[in-house]
């Protein structure tokens, strides 16, 4: 029996035992929500496989912390004078993966024969205006548009437009090509392997054309689909950096004194989101803006950003967000709107008046169930001035269909990410040529002429001032008409351990600077 | 036995035929598609109609299932749309972290279970154990999801004894099995509980009739001493009753591992189903169902066969004569 017990105790002290064996001192395990599926970033938009393959990557720009354009694989560009041309011009000390020199001709191919057809980003925006990618010689390219496109140098950077190799790459179906699952980048991290719904680990690129770059000498994503479980790791030190920290968990790191903390407005793949209550505009009941309105009165949107975000965030006060600040009409969807006394008078003269029960009106609700804590305030609020809402929490598969494809709902919540600039992210929530079957399209089905002019005419000139005058006017139209409730400003949390510093973690390339403090 | 084993081998594809069919109509009966996770946020109409066109979605479900099923004869269980590579290729790359977690939590539930049903079984008029089985019946009734979590709670993150997830330290960059065990620790400790318990419960009720038949008072009277008894005679005719209760929980263990890899983060199949559903990647839920299934009808059998060697009695015997 002693024997025995000596044994077993033995046993649990090799099992708990730390373990100090060939630990690598710069190594940062990263977590992912998601398995990526694949490693290619320039055929599709998700962000899982974005958080890990933009660092094998390089965009012809990069993007600081404001969104305004820095260099990457191009260390100069210019505009001619009628918008209609950008030229570039490449580094010339960048490498592929493999040893073979990045040219001209490669981001031709990725922009024409990739880019344009299967990142749906990237299609949406660049694909009506770009005429066609010259290579003018090995280290020059120009862009030819149809006509000014105000977005471009926004659209450029690594999660926007990975440049590929053409020689890796250009055979054959690209979505069957095995350097999906073996990747060849420019990027600061090279490929080594990958685990489905384990790991990815990458390691240095020694041959990086910026100079002391990277700083890490492997970078490990681990997928972690759990919130709760993510923070946990990173407080006892298993895992050292988190992309989006779940909302439920900042206090729990802020309290441990293990993590650094961060909000940023973008991240890899959206930025600038806006949390938006749409209206279905074809319900009779909801036609009236009085009753729109009243919804406005009735929702005391302070509330959201103290209890579902906690701070990390702010009260949208235009339809436009603030991280666009050239545009972003600010106080034209004031705070102050909320009076709940205004909302019942709103629906008395709507001929709304109370039942029974006190219920006025009944609608229901359709967004992904993650949302929930929106819908249970949603719900309380609203309630509170006689509007019943039956939320119907769902996937997101199951939320485009219902709303996009069905219109089967009175009320939709979705975050609309308005991106680097208006017409990326905000055009397709308003204009009338975007209702239907397109996930995350108009979904109020709002139509209004005066506002797809406005829009036409900012996104048909690059001059500033011009494009600002028209959306502020454009914002004026949208609040008088309310097809949507611009609810709160979210932020993304990034979280990495303390004694870690340099991630940028509005950028796919987060960790090409990160190191020790 | 021959014939009777070559007749239920013949059950298993009409079985598969059925759970196929089934399942094809039900995820197809979800709302939404798999377009909404292959176009991402920013689709237009035309992308939409070419993914549409690239997977086939627009063409009758009809066909579709006839195509499907088709192929699924043959062997070939198609592509996955997000994964981009052949769906078996995907659940085999899913599997031995599974197996790392199920086969060892099975070895414990049994051997534990049995351990807790065997000593709850007291001599006839002895005073009745009820701790174990006490301890047993919460054990089956709080959910996995709420174990492990509680586990992690305690042993991770209050004590420090275990890592919160993954199979192994990312960091270390050559294997080591002794840190793969202690990844596996809690994991399995959650996984196991639920079956541990009802094992536990299962044997301490058949072992409770066995202890008072006239055998037991014959070895008994034989000098045995009770301990020696209960394991060796009545064991061996109670195990007939639990096996025929565990062989037929496969599919809990499944549902269990779906919550254990996810709070664990392990890269097992569980959570493959998951991802796959929440997507409507379709040949992967649908290669999923049929393999899961494949391993359950195989996994009866087995039971069967099994039961029918600790009692020769058994139904076979019987089933060949009604068939004859």
């Amino acid at each position: 029996m002693t024997r025995c017990h000596l044994l077993l105790s033995a046993f649990l002290l090799a099992l708990t035992a730390p373990f100090a064996v060939a630990q690598q001192p710069q190594t940062v395990v990263a977590a992912v929500s998601a398995d990526p599926g694949h490693l290619n970033p320039a055929i599709t938009t998700g962000s899982p496989t974005h958080a890990v393959a933009d660092s094998l990557f390089n965009g012809l720009l990069s993007l600081d912390e404001k969104g305004d354009p820095r260099p990457d694989l191009a260390v100069r560009w210019a505009l001619s004078e009628d918008g209609l041309r950008a030229r570039f011009e490449l580094t010339r000390d960048a490498k592929w993966h493999d040893g073979r020199p990045v040219t001209a001709d490669d981001v031709k191919f990725t922009f024409e024969s990739v880019l344009l057809r299967h990142h749906a980003r990237t299609r949406a925006s660049l694909g009506p205006v770009l005429e066609a990618v010259d290579a003018v010689d090995p280290a020059t390219v120009e862009f030819r548009m149809k006509r000014p496109y105000p977005a471009l140098l926004q659209q450029l950077d690594v999660t926007e437009a990975p440049i590929l190799p053409r020689h890796v790459y250009g055979e054959g179906d690209i979505e069957r090509n095995p350097a999906n699952l073996r990747p060849v980048g420019s990027g600061p991290f090279r490929f080594e392997s990958y685990a489905k719904d384990d790991r990815v680990v990458l390691t240095r690129n020694t041959a990086y054309f910026k100079p002391g770059l990277p700083r890490i000498d492997r970078l490990v994503f681990r997928v972690i689909p759990d919130g709760a479980t993510q923070a946990q790791a990173l407080t006892t030190g298993e895992i050292d950096f988190i992309g989006r920290v779940a909302p439920s968990e900042i206090a729990r790191l802020q309290g441990s004194g293990r993590a650094t903390l961060a909000d940023v407005r973008f991240g890899p793949g959206g930025g600038n989101c806006i949390m938006t209550l749409g209206f279905n505009l074809e319900r009779p009941a909801l036609q009236a803006r009085q009753v729109r309105e009243a919804f406005a009165a009735a929702i005391d949107r302070r509330q959201f950003v103290e209890r579902i975000l906690v701070g990390h965030g702010r009260i949208a006060d235009a339809p436009i967000s603030s991280g666009i600040a050239w545009a972003h009409a600010g106080g034209t969807f004031p705070a102050s709107l909320f009076d709940p006394a205004r909302a019942r008078a709103l629906l008395d003269a709507a001929g709304l008046g109370p039942d029974g029960e006190g219920v006025r009106l009944t609608v229901d609700l359709v967004q992904f169930a993650s949302f929930g804590r929106y819908a249970d305030l949603l719900r309380n609020q609203l309630g509170a001035v006689g509007i019943r809402v039956r939320p119907r929490l769902v996937d997101p598969a199951a939320m485009v269909d219902a709303v996009f494809r069905q219109r089967n709902f009175d009320l939709t919540l979705v975050s609309y990410c308005n991106g680097s600039d208006p017409e990326i992210g905000v055009r397709r929530m308003y204009v009338s040529g975007n209702i239907g079957n397109i996930p995350f399209s108009n979904a109020a089905a709002y139509r209004n002429p005066e506002v797809d002019a406005l829009f036409a005419a900012a996104g048909s000139t690059a001059n500033r001032a011009r494009r600002a005058e028209a959306y502020r006017a454009m914002q004026r139209i949208l609040v008088r008409d309310l097809p949507y409730l611009w609810l709160v400003e979210t932020d993304f949390t990034v979280a990495w351990k303390a004694d870690l510093a340099g991630f940028e973690g509005w950028s796919g390339q987060f960790a090409e600077r990160a190191g020790r403090r | 036995m021959g014939r009777y084993i070559l007749r239920r081998l013949i059950q298993v594809p009409v079985g598969l035929f059925i759970v196929g069919s089934l399942a094809f109509l039900l995820i197809h009966a979800a709302p939404g598609g798999p377009v909404t996770a292959l176009s991402g946020e920013y689709a237009t109409a035309e992308l939409r109609q070419e993914i549409e066109a690239r997977y086939g979605l627009d063409r009758p479900l009809g066909e579709r299932y006839l195509d499907w099923m088709g192929r699924a004869f043959t062997g070939d269980l198609g592509r996955s749309y997000l994964h981009k590579a052949p769906v078996m290729s995907v659940i085999l790359e899913r599997l031995p972290a599974t197996l790392s977690l199920v086969l060892p939590a099975a070895l414990l539930s049994l051997v534990g279970g049995a351990a807790i049903g065997l000593w709850s079984t007291p001599p006839p008029g002895a005073p009745r154990r009820v701790l174990g089985p006490l301890l047993a019946l919460v054990g089956h009734l709080v959910p996995t999801f709420w174990v492990a979590q509680g586990l992690v709670l305690l042993f991770a993150l209050t004590l420090g004894w275990f890592p919160v997830q993954g199979l192994d330290d990312p960091r270390l960059t050559a294997p080591s099995l002794a840190d793969r065990a202690r990844h596996l620790v809690l994991p399995v400790l959650a996984l196991s509980l639920h079956q541990l318990a009802l094992m536990a419960l299962t044997l301490r009720a058949a072992l409770r009739l066995e202890v008072v038949r006239p055998y037991m008072t014959t070895a008994l009277a034989k000098g045995l001493d009770f301990p020696r008894a209960r394991f060796s005679h009545a064991l061996v005719n109670a195990l007939q009753p639990v096996l025929a209760v565990l062989g037929g929980r496969l599919g809990a263990t499944f549902v269990g591992a779906i919550a254990v890899e996810t709070v664990f983060a392990l890269p097992g199949l569980g959570r493959l189903i998951v991802t796959a559903a929440v997507n409507r990647d379709h040949p992967l839920v649908l290669g999923i169902a049929l393999s899961v299934c494949a391993v359950a009808m195989v996994g009866n059998l087995l039971t069967d066969l099994t039961m029918n060697r600790i009692d020769p009695r058994m139904a076979i015997d019987r089933d060949e004569a009604h068939a004859a």
